[in-house]
């Protein structure tokens, strides 16, 4: 289930934001060797990127969500909160069980 | 998108993009020289141990020379000599800051190459322009100290890890290069990757399966240690499947190639095994928030000390430089970075060798907070096929009622039909009619006369006279399924069937009783049947009579009194409670893990093993635990004693030595995770 906090509603509708799209982005570990992998990050933009989605809600806004995140928000029947934040810029999630 | 299996970045799997084959699976690169380290991995080990050499080499005259300056001139022989080592030997550091800046992050080589830049630089300068500032010390040894004893860590961290991916290596090297494929009656050797679908091969003994594939020739005994971890060899016969990468140990067959390169079994145990090891775990997270951001506070906390010695300390240019050198280089953002993966690795690693898949690092963690297991009956606690037990008859012989009771098998796809046709030699004629009752049995017309094999209600509703309930009783009471076999309008036998159970079972409740775990057994067979099994393994709560719908609301229930669940049974009978479960371990056939649902599966079917994968996620959660408390408490306590903690009390002269302490820890910090991971290797399962 995906919920929006008031501010992050009012944002939606003061810029007419039709949809979300959740999406993982990686950056680069610590060190440059194989043991130490890419970091998964959550990161909400308001036009898709080049993946693979999959339409997650349409109330209060349609929410599309990166097809593995998905499939684990869905295994661990996460309860993901939508805000916004001011000093960002941007929407923020969570809630979302760190297993991606 | 694929991810490249050395740096982890993302490449499109473009038909230009750099690729490279192995083991019937395409690996993407994002550059050259990934692929290279990919495939050459003993070309990067020779690189850096010779660097490593000539670092030694020269490092050893620089303290030397700097120590005991025996001409004038000597300080321009240490300048060249350090030289060498900082941008020669220390190349992999300038490179690593580079791709670190290309991707606009900071890594552990930007801390180094700026640490001994600094040191190099400044000494440089004294050494040309003396009188630039107050000072006329240098600082080679240092800069050149750092670099050969984190080259040093580097490589010893290789050789760590190199043992550490042991068993997976293992999997990868067991498929054999060459088939003998058999093409028009002629033997030809053709690479393992060129061989298709279909193709017939000729397996000699000693030699290893090169695919999956089924027997079409020949019998012999098979050694599938390598992929389910038990010892005994097992027999093979025409029809059977063997997996690719298991030795054939006595006869020569002939087989047909059913699965190949991504598609067989051992590729899809190796892919899984990997992934497994570069997942995220829940616990990672704050390593991974830290580790996101943690050269940019590194550097800062360094400059902002420098800051802070030089203009409000007043301890001088020198000492103040060697604070910020020693922040750098003590700092180690890898040791958090690797602290999960290291341990991960080893332990599915270890799990793989005995017939144990995690599909993912996550269900290492849930395995780890395990309370509560339910274990289906049939397939896990007991062999799942039936097998025939005594047979009671009444005016007619044993063979015979054998007979009536295969021809009305024959049709049958039900598992006692099996154990009956199994159980009978001799030629079976078919019968003239076949009528298939669910649940209660079958019906057949042979010559005219009709056979009834089935239970009692199916006798009762063919209004057949039966008056023989202590048959049935007694059976049930061992445990067994009592088949009442009719021929024409009387009873003339009882069979009693049984589901035996599995050797290892008893082994593994004494196992998980042991580990103070709550165990439930669930079945859909009768109360009675049941109550004969728990007794005879010691399991005080079952459910029986189960439903496979029901066994989702048991699990429900127990996860509503906060327990966590892990759910045993058949991978593919029972997906939806190993979904619903908070960890699902799927007692495999060995062949088809890919489509099986569960978190964890046991690919020998070994009961014996399900204890085993609550130990190893223990023992592994526990060394995560420990590799991630070790580099939060190194970086902690290290960073402030190299930030002048110690000056205080031991004055700023401690700086002369300080630098090579950090280099020292640095250099092992990482050392340290992977070796203390590796301990996994020896736990006792």
């Amino acid at each position: 289930m995906i919920i929006f906090t008031q501010k992050a509603l009012k944002i939606i509708l003061k810029k007419k934001i039709e949809s979300i799209y959740i999406n993982i982005i990686y950056v680069m570990g610590p060190c440059n060797e194989n043991l130490c992998k890419m970091i998964p990050k959550i990161e909400i933009t308001t036009s898709p990127v080049k993946t693979e989605y999959v339409l997650y809600q349409k109330d209060p806004i349609k929410v599309f969500i990166n097809s593995y995140l998905y499939k684990k928000i869905i295994k661990h029947g996460d309860r993901v909160l939508i805000k916004y934040s001011v000093v960002r810029g941007k929407f923020m999630a969570e809630g979302i069980t760190y297993s991606f | 998108m694929a991810k490249d299996p050395i740096c982890g970045m993302y490449v499109e799997e473009r038909e230009d993009a750099i690729k490279s084959i192995r083991f019937g699976k395409t690996y993407y690169f994002c550059s050259e020289s990934c692929k290279e380290q990919f495939e050459k991995p003993e070309k990067e080990f020779k690189t850096l141990k010779k660097k490593i050499i000539i670092s030694w080499t020269l490092t050893i005259p620089v303290l030397f020379f700097t120590y005991f300056p025996i001409y004038l001139f000597t300080k321009y022989i240490v300048f060249i000599l350090a030289t060498v080592v900082q941008f020669y030997s220390g190349s992999r550091f300038y490179r690593g800051t580079l791709d670190a800046i290309k991707n606009k992050i900071g890594n552990m080589d930007t801390l180094i190459s700026l640490g001994t830049t600094v040191a190099w630089l400044f000494s440089t300068i004294v050494t040309f322009f003396p009188n630039i500032f107050l000072t006329k010390s240098i600082y080679f040894d240092t800069s050149t100290v750092i670099i050969t004893l984190v080259l040093t860590g580097t490589y010893m961290e290789h050789l760590m890890k190199r043992r550490a991916r042991d068993a997976v290596e293992k999997l990868i090297s067991i498929q054999p290069d060459v088939a003998h494929v058999i093409i028009e009656n002629r033997i030809q050797d053709v690479p393992v990757e060129k061989v298709k679908e279909g193709d017939i091969i000729l397996v000699k003994p000693g030699e290893k399966f090169p695919t999956d594939s089924i027997i079409i020739e020949g019998i012999t005994e098979v050694d599938e240690s390598m992929i389910t971890g038990e010892s005994r060899p097992v027999i093979k016969k025409v029809g059977d499947e063997v997996i690719g990468g298991t030795l054939n140990r006595t006869g020569s067959v002939k087989i047909k190639a059913i699965r190949v390169g991504e598609d067989t079994t051992l590729s899809k145990i190796i892919n899984i095994v990997e992934m497994a090891s570069t997942e995220r775990v829940p616990i990672q997270r704050l390593a991974d928030v830290i580790s996101s951001i943690f050269v940019p506070i590194v550097i800062i906390a360094g400059l902002s000390s420098f800051i802070f010695w030089y203009f409000i300390g007043k301890i001088g240019l020198t000492f103040s430089l060697l604070v910020l050198v020693s922040i750098l280089i003590i700092a180690c953002p890898c040791a958090m970075g690797i602290a999960t993966p290291a341990a991960l690795i080893v332990s599915s690693g270890r799990a793989a060798s005995n017939g144990i898949i995690f599909k993912n690092g996550e269900s290492i963690e849930k395995a780890s907070k395990i309370d509560t297991i339910i274990l289906d009956k049939t397939g896990t606690l007991t062999k799942g096929e039936p097998e025939l037990g005594e047979i009671f008859t009444f005016n007619y012989d044993e063979q015979f009622i054998l007979k009536l009771a295969a021809i009305a098998e024959i049709h049958s796809e039900h598992p006692f039909g099996k154990a009956i046709l199994n159980k009978f030699k001799g030629v079976i004629e078919f019968p003239e009619k076949f009528e298939y009752f669910p649940g209660l049995g079958v019906k057949v017309i042979y010559r005219g006369k009709r056979i009834i094999v089935g239970n009692k209600e199916l006798i009762k509703s063919e209004k057949i006279p039966f008056d023989k309930y202590d048959y049935i009783e007694k059976i049930e009471k061992n445990g067994g399924t009592a088949l009442l076999v009719a021929y024409d309008q009387d009873i003339v036998g009882i069979i009693s069937i049984y589901d035996n159970i599995k050797e290892g079972a008893e082994e593994a409740i004494r196992d998980l009783k042991l580990m103070n775990m709550d165990i439930y057994m669930v079945t859909g067979d009768n109360e009675l049947v049941a109550r004969i099994v728990a007794n005879k393994l010691n399991i005080e709560k079952f459910y029986s009579n189960v439903k496979p719908e029901e066994k989702l609301k048991i699990i429900e229930d127990l996860q509503k009194k906060n327990r966590k669940v892990a759910m045993v049974g058949d991978g593919i009978n029972d997906s939806p409670a190993l979904a619903k479960a908070d960890l699902g371990i799927a007692m495999g056939g060995g062949t088809d893990i890919a489509k099986e649902t569960g978190d964890v599966i046991i690919i020998n079917n070994d009961p014996k093993n399900i204890a085993k994968v609550f130990k190893l996620a223990k023992k592994t959660m526990s060394k995560i635990k420990q590799n991630l408390a070790w580099a939060f408490l190194y970086n902690i306590i290290l960073i402030p004693i190299a930030g002048g903690l110690l000056i205080p009390f031991y004055g700023p002269e401690i700086y002369n030595i300080l630098p090579f302490l950090a280099a020292i820890a640095m250099a092992f910090s990482s050392t340290t995770v992977v070796s203390n991971s590796l301990l996994l290797k020896r736990v006792r399962l």
